[in-house]
Order: C-alpha cells, then sequence, then structure tokens
C-alpha cells in the first residue's frame, strides 16, 4: 500500500515537470511565431534588391527551399498546438535519424532530461530545434 | 527623334543649359499626357571612340511586369508612375551592364552610362553613352541582332523598394531607388515591352550641332 503509494507520488511530480516542460515549449513556439510576424511587418517596409530580370533556375530553387521551410515550420507550429496539454505516459521509440542527430550533439535518448535539451541543441538552428523538440514530445521522451 | 536627342534637345532648348548640369523638365502634351525628364549633359567631343549613344525604354509604369522580377519573391511587380517620377534623379550616372548570355545582370560588367531619363505615358526611356571600344563584343552583338530589332531589352536593378502590400499577389512599388540597368534580351527581362538600340555616330554629331 505504501509503496503504491509513493508510485503515485512519483508519478505526479513527473507529470509536473512533464506539463512545467510542456508549458515552457509552448511559451517558445508563441515567442517564435510573434518574431516571425514582426520579421514579416518588417519586411513589408522595404525589399532590399529588385532586379527586373526572369529568375534564374538557382534563385527560384532557393524560393522554392524558403518556401518548404517556412511551410514546415508552420507545420510544426500547427502541431506543437495541437499537441494535448496531458502529458502522455507511453514512451515510443525515436527515429533513427533523430537518435542520430542527439547523438551528434552529445546527448543520449536513455539518459535525457527535459532541462539539458536546450543547452545540448544551441548549435542547431531554430527550425532544427523546433523539430528535435517536437519530436521528442511525440515520442514522450521531453514534456 | 530618338528618346536622347529628344531629351537633350529639350535640355538645351529650354535653358541654355550647362555642362553637366542636371536638367529637370515637366512638359504637358496636347492630349493632357504629363511628361517628366531628367538629363545631365556631357561635354560634346566629336568622334569620341569610346562613346556610342544609347536609347531605350527600361520599363514601364503603372503596368504589372509581365513576369516575377529576381528579388520579388514570385510576386508580379507593379512601379507607380509617382515611385518612377520620384526616382528618375536615382537613374542618372548609373551605369548600364550586361552579363555573358545576356540573361541577366552583371553589376560589375559596367558597359556604358546612362545620362538621361524621361517619363513618356508609360514609358520609362533612357539614353547614354556606351563604352564601345572597351566592349566591341557588346556593340557587334546589338548591331549584329540587327540594331533596332525586337531581339534587346533592358532590366533595372532597384534598392530599398518599399512594397505597399506584400501579400498582394502583384506587388505595388511604391518608393525605390534606381541603382542600375542591364542590357538583355527581351525574352529574359521582366517586362517584355522593353528595347534597348545603339544610334548611329551621325545622331550624335546632329545632336551636338543641335546643342551649339
Amino acid at each position: 500500500m505504501e509503496m503504491e503509494l509513493d508510485m503515485k507520488d512519483e508519478l505526479g511530480v513527473t507529470v509536473e515537470r512533464l506539463a512545467a516542460a510542456a508549458g515552457l515549449l509552448e511559451q517558445a513556439v508563441e515567442r517564435l511565431a510573434q518574431r516571425q510576424n514582426d520579421f514579416a511587418l518588417d519586411a513589408e517596409a522595404s525589399i532590399g534588391r529588385i532586379v527586373a530580370t526572369v529568375e534564374g533556375r538557382r534563385e527560384a530553387e532557393l524560393e522554392e527551399k524558403l518556401a518548404a521551410a517556412e511551410a514546415e515550420i508552420a507545420q510544426l507550429k500547427a502541431a506543437a498546438a495541437s499537441e494535448p496539454s496531458e502529458v502522455s505516459h507511453g514512451r515510443k521509440t525515436l527515429p533513427l535519424a533523430m537518435v542520430n542527430l542527439l547523438a551528434k550533439q552529445g546527448v543520449a535518448a536513455e539518459t535525457m532530461e527535459a532541462g539539458s535539451v536546450d543547452a545540448a541543441l544551441t548549435n542547431l538552428s531554430i527550425e532544427q530545434r523546433i523539430a528535435v523538440k517536437a519530436q521528442l514530445m511525440r515520442s514522450g521522451l521531453l514534456g | 527623334m530618338g528618346h536622347s536627342e529628344g531629351l537633350h534637345r529639350r535640355s538645351a532648348g529650354l535653358a541654355g543649359w550647362s555642362e553637366l548640369a542636371g536638367r529637370r523638365d515637366g512638359l504637358r502634351g496636347a492630349a493632357g499626357l504629363e511628361m517628366r525628364a531628367m538629363a545631365v549633359e556631357f561635354p560634346v567631343v566629336h568622334g569620341h571612340p569610346n562613346r556610342l549613344p544609347f536609347e531605350g525604354v527600361l520599363t514601364l509604369v503603372d503596368v504589372a511586369s509581365d513576369k516575377a522580377p529576381s528579388g520579388a519573391k514570385g510576386h508580379r511587380v507593379v512601379l507607380t508612375r509617382a515611385a518612377a517620377e520620384a526616382a528618375l534623379p536615382s537613374l542618372l550616372g548609373m551605369a548600364v551592364d550586361y552579363k555573358a548570355g545576356w540573361d541577366g545582370h552583371d553589376a560589375r560588367q559596367k558597359c556604358g552610362i546612362i545620362t538621361a531619363a524621361e517619363l513618356d505615358g508609360q514609358k520609362l526611356t533612357v539614353a547614354g553613352y556606351l563604352f564601345a571600344r572597351d566592349f566591341p563584343e557588346m556593340e557587334a552583338k546589338i548591331q549584329g541582332s540587327g540594331g533596332a530589332s525586337n531581339l534587346m531589352g533592358m532590366s533595372y536593378e532597384l534598392a530599398d523598394a518599399h512594397v505597399a502590400d506584400m501579400r498582394a499577389q502583384v506587388w505595388t512599388l511604391t518608393r525605390a531607388t534606381f541603382t542600375g540597368a542591364a542590357i538583355l534580351l527581351r525574352e529574359k527581362a521582366a517586362y517584355r515591352s522593353t528595347s534597348f538600340r545603339v544610334k548611329r555616330p551621325a545622331a550624335a554629331g546632329r545632336r551636338a550641332a543641335v546643342a551649339r
């Protein structure tokens, strides 16, 4: 009986920690969205350079990549917004590519702690950080 | 009369111009169309081997480009007449360049200079000189393609362009600064209605006579 109570307490603490982490992540996503909106408003003011020449293939490719990256960010934001506030307890397996990416940053998925993720991912771009965190959340490794 | 010749004559006739002095004239035609022009007069040098007069239609105002210009993120653009008029002074003294293949800009390959600009209806026309001796291949290409044929066109280069609404399908440029222009194949220009032609040296001689 006592052991069961201890387990419940421990589980409760874990859930609280995960919920707090999820809250922080939501705030981060909101800040990113706000920053992106601010950037868009700034861009409205002025375009650095326009050349009245039909776009070359290379430029078109870059534009396509940019559009794809923007779509991915929007998708991640939507995914983060639709993430249930209650934390799932069932752990899933991280994709191999994600495990490798974390390993390159010196993070082992098995021993990962929520607080250490931010520090470990500082070398990655914002988009990569969002992708990693979203994946970790989906996998139940990060609240 | 060509664009540049007309511009230079008008400058000379209206105000007793001085060399290297910029002039801006606004004329109202019989049809009520207002014309804005600006030119820098250079000292006449008879038979200058490195000055080949040119003229061309750089772009159209208040008309959407046929294709999306480079840098406009896939949007076609409209340069407003007001913006073009305000930016006329920034055109004078800017260079014209060309790129191998005649399909774009090479800002480091400056092969001429713009000395006059004019807004005539929807056409923004420019005139100036090419450095013909420095770039013999350029003259050969332009003359070889028929000089005044439909092959060659022009393309502007803008900096600090102000877009009225970036969400609009066609961007409206309400303010900009011209930083240069290029000679290129018309099919590569965002505006298909641009044009470019060199003028025979005889025309330059005639212009000099008029100016004096």
